[in-house]
């Protein structure tokens, strides 16, 4: 590898790894602000959008230029390949953790509604992911990424879980039904974040063995999991 | 006599820094006699030359010794066939004996006359008569040559130079003519130059082998000097020579004791340091200018995230992705100031980190310096703090804004009104009342917290007191329809506690049961012995407290569901003083409960020590 050219990786490694930080903390701030009521945690999310929205373009910007430039082969181009595509997913999580944010702030107009207690576990197992498959991004660890595919599962039964529970709470208190649609809203989004964790970790995988294993899920587990497209 | 302080090389000072000093040897007294590698080359040099010096100068004087014989035998051989040519081949040969021996060349010299097969025919030596021409010789002289040869002494019984000459006579051989010369006294035949050359030689491999034993010592001290530069402690080899090598030897091995000893005393030292950073509560990381790990102890690794072990040389954002922690980092490098920051770690478990950071050298592009510190607990008891603080100040307002408003309501004119004044005022003290149970209830729980609160130990019968209990709360159960009941295991059961705080519990307890069961529940109070302790239960059929509630329900001022306790009354404090106090007396409590099923309190407390005391007394 030519010395610019290993530069330029460098430095594209250290950018998506920057953004993941901010995107990271952006999902711990949303869930916070969703669990715990804190609207001004919702704020500080909805604020960090913009600069997550530039670093996408520029991060996109460089890895074009790197392939014009320097025409990478095999291993490095798959690695240029896979930060694209992480950047794409890196930058709808942002997205979505602002608008559980942005949901977070209005469920707390309504005090008297409990979020049900699946909110936060299935919270803390999307963000967990998208952590996990970060790390597996960085060691290059495809086990790691599989592990991280097969937790969605999880959450996707956690979501079809709080739907029945707010359905039901919804029936019983109908002065609730704004809040809860709300909320529902925002769970959603979190099943969301899970599904983009998983495309991260199937680009893991390409990167590291060169296979493309995106829908290629049925084989190995049951017709339950939802599988969002990236 | 020679100044022994003035030592003969230049000696560095001692000091930090490793230098070495040309030391440690014992020479100073033979300064002049000494043997220096200079003299013992100039004596193999000198020895070398002056053997082969010698070589020459016997090889020269054997070499004009020869020709000086040869020239000699020469002449006389020609004076010889002079003499012989005169005479025809068919001169008799006693004549020619006669000519012969008439004829005396002298010093040692011999003439022989051969006919054509090479028989001696005269000689002026007769003892020298067996005598005779090499084959190869005759031919050639045969054919018209001259023959010359310097044969040494000893080597046949000839002496010295053979001349050997033809004698023609008309264009044909006559005869042939052997002129002897003897060897002069002291000349030295090859035999000698033989062996002096060999003795020459044997000479000078002996000074090379002896140069070569010299010099053999450069070689073990250059691999010695070539491993002490590799880090290898491999041992300088000893030698009592007293020439430079001795000293480079000794000042080698001084240099290997001094690096020695610097190695120990630098790994002690970073031992140390690498023991207090890895000890540190505090997390410590310190990153070069392109954000690359220099220094990472394990609480740093802790904190952040990641294996501090394996940390090092990595770039930092690919360890531990926090935004705060880079962004600290980048503002510190820009600015070269030291900054401040806090910020919550980033994974699992949370932890709220207060952060300081400072450039690592005056320098531009230097690293950057952090210090993390763990003050997830501190920010905990900072928020209940002022949450509580929050709390007691919303809680007595709320009486004394009612107090307030009664009373002002009456100024205004109400004391006038007969039909609403009395329960005006019924309301005032309803109001004080409470205003009293939440001050009294803070006091005593300040009290029992600081330990200041004073205690009655005193051993108890349990039954009595619950009984009491009973039946104070007997009406207020009756008019909620909910039946209160006992179950008493051991009811003999003592316990060792102060009376009224158990009052108090058990007041607080059955209190909170009643208020949070539902019309035609039930609230029992059992109790039981267990492990030097007796547990104590009112369980309740109510509505439950749910998980999450469970671990916070203990604190002060904590409702689980906030609309309906403030509704029901109380202060919120109640469970914390039963916790407080049971914590104060030598036990604790604990909470089982299931939402919509109900709760069950239970209370440890020490059982009465005479009890025990009774039972040894009886096995004694």
């Amino acid at each position: 590898m030519s010395l610019h050219l290993q530069r330029d990786m460098e430095r594209m490694h250290r950018e998506i790894l920057s953004m993941s930080s901010i995107v990271e903390e952006m999902i711990d701030k949303a869930t916070l602000a969703l669990c715990e009521r804190n609207d001004a945690l919702a704020a500080e999310v909805i604020d960090a959008d913009n600069q997550v929205d530039q670093r996408e373009v520029t991060i996109e910007e460089d890895c074009l230029k790197l392939l014009a430039l320097h025409q990478p082969v095999a291993v490095d181009l798959r690695r240029v390949a896979t930060v694209l595509k992480i950047n794409n997913d890196l930058e709808r999580i942002a997205d979505l953790a602002v608008n559980i944010a942005q949901r977070a702030k209005q469920i707390n107009v309504f005090a008297e509604f409990p979020i049900p207690d699946d909110v936060p576990k299935m919270a803390q197992l999307a963000t967990r992911m998208v952590r996990s498959v970060l790390d597996a991004f960085v060691h290059l660890d495809s086990r790691a990424a599989r592990n991280v595919i097969r937790t969605d599962s999880e959450v996707d039964q956690l979501n079809v879980t709080i739907i029945e529970h707010l359905t039901a709470r919804m029936q019983q208190s109908p002065h609730l039904v704004s809040p809860a649609l709300h909320c529902f809203s925002a769970v959603r989004h979190i099943e969301r974040i899970g599904d983009h964790a998983t495309n991260i970790g199937e680009d893991v995988i390409y990167l590291v063995e060169g296979d493309i294993v995106r829908h290629q899920h049925s084989a190995d587990s049951g017709p339950a999991q939802a599988h969002g497209q990236s | 006599m020679k100044d022994y302080n003035a030592p003969r090389h230049a000696t560095p000072p001692r000091s930090a820094v490793v230098s070495f000093p040309v030391a440690g040897r014992d020479v100073s007294d033979n300064d002049t006699m000494r043997l220096t590698l200079f003299w013992k080359l100039l004596g193999a040099v000198a020895l070398t030359l002056l053997l082969v010096v010698l070589w020459l100068g016997m090889a020269t004087y054997q070499a004009q010794q020869q020709h000086r014989v040869t020239a000699a035998a020469r002449q006389a051989a020609e004076l010889c066939r002079m003499l012989v040519a005169t005479l025809s081949s068919t001169t008799e040969a006693s004549e020619l004996a006669a000519r012969f021996a008439g004829w005396s060349p002298g010093g040692g010299t011999e003439a022989r006359c051969y006919d054509r097969e090479g028989r001696l025919v005269a000689a002026t030596d007769a003892a020298a008569a067996a005598t005779h021409f090499y084959p190869g010789e005759i031919q050639r002289l045969v054919q018209g040559a001259e023959s010359i040869t310097y044969v040494d002494q000893d080597a046949t019984s000839g002496r010295g130079a053979h001349h050997g000459l033809p004698v023609p006579s008309g264009g044909q051989l006559v005869w042939l003519v052997d002129v002897r010369v003897a060897v002069e006294r002291g000349a030295i035949s090859s035999r000698w130059l033989g062996l002096a050359a060999l003795a020459g030689l044997l000479g000078v491999a002996a000074c090379g082998w002896a140069l070569a034993r010299q010099l053999q010592p450069l070689v073990t001290l250059v691999a010695g000097a070539t491993a002490l530069a590799r880090g290898d402690n491999a041992s300088i080899p000893s030698t009592d020579r007293r020439d430079e090598f001795g000293e480079l030897a000794s000042a080698l091995r001084e240099f290997q004791q001094i690096r020695q000893s610097r190695t120990i005393e630098y790994e002690d030292k970073t031992g140390a340091l690498e023991a207090v950073l890895e000890n540190m509560l505090e997390g410590v990381l310190a990153v070069s200018h392109d954000e690359r790990v220099l220094l990472a102890n394990e609480a740093s690794g802790r904190m952040l995230g990641f294996v501090a072990a394996t940390a090092l040389g990595k770039p930092l954002v690919e360890i531990a992705r926090s935004r705060p922690l880079q962004a600290i980092l980048r503002k510190t490098a820009a600015d070269q100031q030291p900054h401040r920051d806090e910020f919550d770690s980033p994974g699992e478990p949370r932890r709220v980190l207060s952060v300081r950071s400072a450039p690592l050298s005056q320098r531009a592009a230097s690293g950057v310096m952090i210090v993390i510190h763990d003050v997830t607990e501190l920010r905990r008891l900072e928020n209940l703090r002022k949450e509580f603080v929050a709390n007691v100040s919303h809680e007595l307002k709320t009486p004394l804004a009612s107090i307030k408003a009664y009373a002002e309501t009456l100024r205004l004119g109400a004391l006038e009104d007969p039909e609403f004044r009395l329960g005006f005022v019924e309301r005032i003290e309803e109001q004080a009342e409470r205003l009293h149970a939440l001050i009294s209830d803070l006091l005593l729980l300040a009290r029992v917290e600081a330990g200041r609160e004073v205690f009655d130990f005193v051993e108890l019968a349990l039954t009595p007191l619950v009984q009491e209990c009973l039946s104070d709360f007997e009406p207020i159960a009756e008019s909620k329809q909910v039946r209160l009941t006992c179950n008493a295991e051991s009811p003999a059961l003592q316990v060792y506690v102060d009376e009224e705080g158990l009052r108090t519990i058990l007041n607080n307890l059955v209190d909170n049961a009643l208020k949070y069961t539902p019309a035609h529940g039930r609230v029992c109070i059992s109790w039981r012995g267990e492990e030097g302790y007796a547990i104590l239960e009112v369980e309740d059929t109510g509505i439950g407290i749910s998980a999450r509630d469970q671990q916070r329900i203990f604190e002060r001022f904590y409702r689980a569901d906030k609309a309906r306790s403030r509704e029901l009354g109380g202060t919120g404090l109640g469970l914390a003083i039963v916790k407080h106090l049971a914590l104060a007396l030598g036990g604790d409590v604990s909470l089982t409960s299931q939402e919509g099923a109900g709760s069950t309190f239970r209370v440890r407390l020490p059982l009465a020590r005479s009890l025990h005391t009774h039972r040894e007394a009886e096995f004694a």
